[in-house]
């Protein structure tokens, strides 16, 4: 193994390869930061130019251009409250308070500190781990992840901010946005237009909802501090900080790995359940969603140790877990290479290179993501009138060139009045947010596990993975109902107690 | 009203951009800049893959103008379909067609696109489809598959993009071939994308499925899976122990299978279609575009089939089967 | 204050989860014969969600009630003051949606670059601050050329050139 692993190192230690990862990597971080421009998006640009490279490089240029791009989304979300990837929504939350408050430098170290964590603890699994975890991933089927969804949805609860009810209409409103379109059968929900039939667009329903909201109050109310650029100062991650984070960026690359591996999650999903593991169990749990750097650090170290396991049911299985490894899939048989366990007899030297370059590719991805949101960072001096407007005409050429759609661009406005609708009704968005991502996974599956066992309820009761989940889903609801109850109860006594 | 308004807006539109498109297109000069190649489902996807290598090789053929690849996925490819039908046909934008296309409609009658709304450039690639168990499975043959479903009473379960879709129709065709009744006969487990239907029969999720041969080739490979049937004109060179579903005497499974295609906008001027038929016979013969084929597992068949009379031959075929499994009243 | 927006809210909400669960979802979540019947159907889980969100809008209205006596009593202005009471503020979100509605149906007629330039040059006016009226100028015209470019290079967006243009120029050729 030895002699392999020496020889692989060679093999990938060239120009041609550092370069490919570099150029990936910076690249991913810039079109990551633009609202709009996605990681699949920059993957398939990439994939003709890979006819053209040895499978290695291309591989590994593709795969720094994922994780260039799930780290790009965080700038973006943090500096302009515009998320670049779905992954990156959870950053927004805590993200953007911290850059209204001059702290905007600060939040973006952090991100890229943990991305970078979670980044290499991903990479060190996919090199010892791949096996075991996708054979785990595997037996995660329909019933298992019904249940692992179900507790997901739970994060409703603590992202809600003052009021559960209204936390839960937020869901609700998510939940049934998310059934627009098809359904697993083909059948068709609220087509309204023909354009429905194909669904609401991810981004731009996030973007949408998170963006726009800040520009139409601006243009709406005019607030008197418009015309200033947001305040610099703060940029500097303290030891402390970073101390204080430290269980949550390790929490959160675990739960990366771990939700990474299992196809059809991603890291969208981890950085919700990371983010909400983390103000479940931090002491500062409470300002969570208002400018804590610890919430940060569990969303970005998430997703992006999500990012490198995605990569281990395609390598081990050949099952590719979203449409950024499908595409890797694809460049792998251009070049004749087959992922799965073939690949590890067949080209076990082109595994271990593989393995190599991509762990190198966390050292890339703290410079590039150095350089770049130290450029980015100058946003801020741009005062708000300006600023808006320009993200608005930035989003609209983002969607629009997504699927060359002006339904997506429709879809953009449309929520991004709903959003605002929902801020002044003080309706939190983060629940819509998670409920219209985890939606659908959580019906699909539901479906499917009762199409699978013929209406039998006891399908979701089989595994001790269902069990596991089941058990903690309903200890957190009851928990939470607890909270609820003697919140109720406390400030009807305080009302009674002022009023007598 | 308002229907017949757009259809006659969409008439007048079509005889202004054919008239300019004749004044402007004498230069002869076809094409002057980039062609894009709308692949009607997601990337990384089997259509996805085709696009992208006849992109690459047209793309050397064609005076130097890139061809390229968007994605417009939705809707069962309907809305990439949509989006190239009702496009000026001005050769600009050209669809890489699947089998969805001659599908859909033949299924659902109120489709936005019917199969004939295009000008056919050309048949592309046969793409094979397999019907498959789990290594692990006690099922050897194709025979104990059936014999298994007939036993279980409508308790067996296979995975399929939905009951409508080509790979619903692969396994609907064989239950209806054997005369069992192809909708209650065995489960139907929906899943989305090629991937994640393999993932299913990986897991032990779902009993058997029978889905492109791209998606399965390397967990078959790998010994993961066992193919018991392919549904293909001839069998496959990779697989050649395996019969096909013509062999077996399924009548109507033996004429189910993938393809792609290449269609443009209705009313093309002739001088494009020209153009194009001459890129495509070039591609046919290109070594780049054979190789990336047989990567795929799937068969070039440029210029075998008069590309109009295989679409209607393929719409005829789905829409008997849709009536008679009870899709249409 | 909280209270009187939480009733709103709660009002919203209930109107708008009743109108999907007795009106659209009757009409456009239609049950396929095809999909067996041990399966959940397709109007099972937005039904579900709905009702969930009809609940929970109701329970917001009835928890908001008894803080809304005591703030009627006290008059404390509520959001229908921050809004409705306000005109110009009213009058402003309703320029902001007449300006997406006329971008979302000019775009196809004018061409997506004319329409974003209008789009961005409408916006920096509506902000209402003029400080630096040769950047708004600026930018509302080179911003969206140069994002038209950017996009048209990078990944090959095929824009809608607009039809009212195309038709004016075409007819200049056919005529």
């Amino acid at each position: 193994m030895w002699n392999e692993l020496l020889y692989a190192f060679e093999a990938v230690a060239t120009l041609p390869n550092f370069l490919a990862m570099f150029a990936g990597i910076w690249a991913g971080v810039i079109i990551g930061a633009i609202p709009g421009m996605t990681g699949t998006m920059a993957v398939t640009l990439a994939l003709p130019f890979t006819f053209y490279l040895s499978p290695v490089t291309s591989i590994l240029l593709l795969v720094a251009l994922y994780k260039g791009s799930t780290y790009g989304g965080s700038i973006s979300a943090i500096l302009i409250k515009t998320p670049g990837t779905a992954s990156a929504a959870c950053t927004v939350l805590d993200g953007y308070p911290l850059a209204r408050a001059g702290k905007g430098g600060k939040a973006l170290n952090m991100a890229l500190i943990s991305s970078c964590i979670g980044d290499f603890i991903s990479n060190i699994s996919l090199f010892f781990l791949a096996i075991p975890l996708a054979t785990f991933a595997l037996r995660v089927g329909p019933p298992e992840f019904f249940m692992l969804m179900a507790f997901s949805l739970t994060i409703v609860a603590s992202i809600s901010g003052r009021s559960l009810v209204l936390g839960i209409i937020s869901a609700c409103l998510g939940l049934l946005l998310a059934t627009v379109g098809e359904d697993i059968y083909g059948s068709y929900r609220f087509a309204l237009s023909e354009d429905m039939k194909s669904g609401l667009g991810m981004v731009p329903v996030l973007i949408g909802l998170f963006a726009l909201p800040e520009l139409i109050k601006m243009v709406v109310f005019r607030p008197e501090d418009n015309a200033d650029a947001m305040k610099l100062g703060d940029n500097r991650l303290t030891l402390s900080e970073f101390r204080g984070s430290i269980k949550s960026i390790f929490r959160g690359s675990l739960i990366g790995v771990i939700l990474g591996a299992i196809p059809g999650i991603g890291p969208s999903t981890a950085a919700f359940f990371s983010y909400s593991e983390a103000r479940r169990t931090s002491k500062n749990g409470d300002k969570f969603g208002e400018g804590e750097i610890e919430g940060i650090a569990a969303s970005e170290s998430a997703n992006n140790g999500a990012c490198g396991a995605t990569m281990i049911p395609l390598l081990a299985l050949g099952v590719p877990g979203d449409v950024i490894t499908g595409v890797m899939l694809g460049a792998f048989m251009i070049h004749g290479l087959t992922p799965g366990p073939l690949l590890f007899q067949n080209n076990l030297g082109d595994v271990y290179a593989l393995f190599i370059g991509i762990l190198f590719s966390s050292v890339f991805l703290f410079v590039a993501g150095k350089a770049t949101a130290g450029a980015f960072t100058k946003i801020s001096r741009i005062p708000q009138t300006l600023l808006l407007p320009c993200i608005l005409i930035l989003c609209v050429y983002g969607i629009y060139s997504i699927g060359a759609s002006p339904f997506d661009v429709t879809v953009l406005l449309v929520m991004g009045v709903v959003g605002f609708v929902m801020m002044l009704l003080n309706i939190p968005a983060a629940p819509f947010l998670i409920a219209f991502i985890l939606g659908p996974m959580f019906e699909d599956n539901m479906r499917r596990s009762l199409a699978i066992s013929r209406g039998d309820l006891g399908v979701f009761f089989q595994s001790w993975i269902s069990w596991g989940f089941f058990a903690l889903t309903i200890l957190f609801v009851t928990l939470t109902i607890r909270r609820e109850w003697n919140k109720w109860r406390s400030n009807r006594n305080a009302d009674t107690a002022s009023a007598s | 009203m308002f229907q017949q308004l757009k259809k006659a807006a969409g008439i007048a539109a079509a005889i202004l951009a054919t008239t300019t498109m004749i004044s402007t297109a004498q230069a002869d000069a076809y094409p002057e800049k980039a062609v894009t190649l709308v692949a009607p489902y997601g990337a990384g996807g089997a259509s996805d893959l085709a696009a992208r290598a006849l992109a690459e090789t047209a793309t050397n053929y064609t005076g130097g103008q890139p061809v390229v690849v968007v994605n417009k996925t939705g809707n069962g490819g309907m809305n990439g379909a949509r989006f190239v039908s009702e496009a000026d046909p001005d050769g600009y934008t050209l669809l890489l067609s699947r089998v969805g296309m001659a599908l859909y409609p033949a299924v659902y009658t109120d489709s936005p696109v019917g199969w004939d709304a295009y000008t056919f450039l050309g048949m592309l690639e046969a793409t094979p489809m397999i019907l498959a168990v789990n290594a692990n499975s006690d099922i050897q043959t194709i025979d104990d598959l059936i014999a298994k479903i007939k036993d279980s009473n409508g308790a067996t379960t296979y995975a399929a993009s939905g009951p409508t879709a080509i790979d619903g129709f692969t396994v609907q065709a064989l239950l209806s071939d054997v005369g069992l009744d192809p909708l209650t006969a065995s489960t139907l487990v929906p899943y989305k994308g090629g991937s994640a239907l393999a993932a299913a029969l990986l897991g032990g999720h779902v009993d058997f499925l029978a889905i492109a041969a791209g998606s399965l080739m390397p967990h078959i490979e790998a010994g993961k899976m066992r193919p018991l049937m392919v549904y293909s004109p001839k069998r496959m060179a990779a697989l050649p122990d395996v019969p096909t579903a013509k062999e077996l005497g399924y009548a109507q499974a033996g004429q189910v299978g993938g393809w792609s295609g290449l269609y443009a906008p209705k009313g093309l001027p002739e001088d494009v279609v020209a153009k194009w038929t001459e890129i495509l016979g070039q591609v046919a013969t290109d070594e780049q575009w054979l190789d990336l084929a047989a990567k795929r597992g799937s068969t070039s068949i440029i210029g075998d089939e008069d590309p109009a009379a295989y679409v209607k031959s393929q719409f005829e075929l789905y829409n008997g089967m849709a009536k008679k499994f009870g899709y249409i009243q | 204050m909280n209270q009187n927006r939480d009733f709103y809210a709660g009002l919203v909400a209930t109107v708008f989860f009743a109108v999907i669960l007795f009106v659209l979802i009757p009409i456009y979540v239609k049950v396929p014969s095809f999909i067996p019947g041990f399966a959940p159907p397709p109007d099972m889980w937005p039904r579900v969600v709905a009702i969930v969100g009809l609940v929970m809008g109701v329970l917001a209205l009835v928890l908001s009630y008894p803080k809304m006596r005591e703030a009627s009593r006290n008059q404390v202005e509520g959001l229908g003051n921050r809004i409705l009471g306000n005109k110009t503020h009213l009058m402003r979100f309703g320029a902001v949606l007449i300006l997406f509605a006329a971008f979302v149906y000019g775009m196809p007629l004018i061409g997506f670059v004319p329409a974003t330039v209008l789009l961005l040059g409408v916006l920096f006016i509506m902000t209402g601050n003029f400080e630096r009226k040769f950047w708004m100028i600026g930018l509302s015209i080179i911003f969206p050329v140069l994002l038209y470019l950017l996009f048209t290079k990078v990944t090959h967006t095929p824009f809608p050139e607009g039809k009212l243009l195309s038709f004016s120029l075409s007819d200049l050729v056919t005529l």
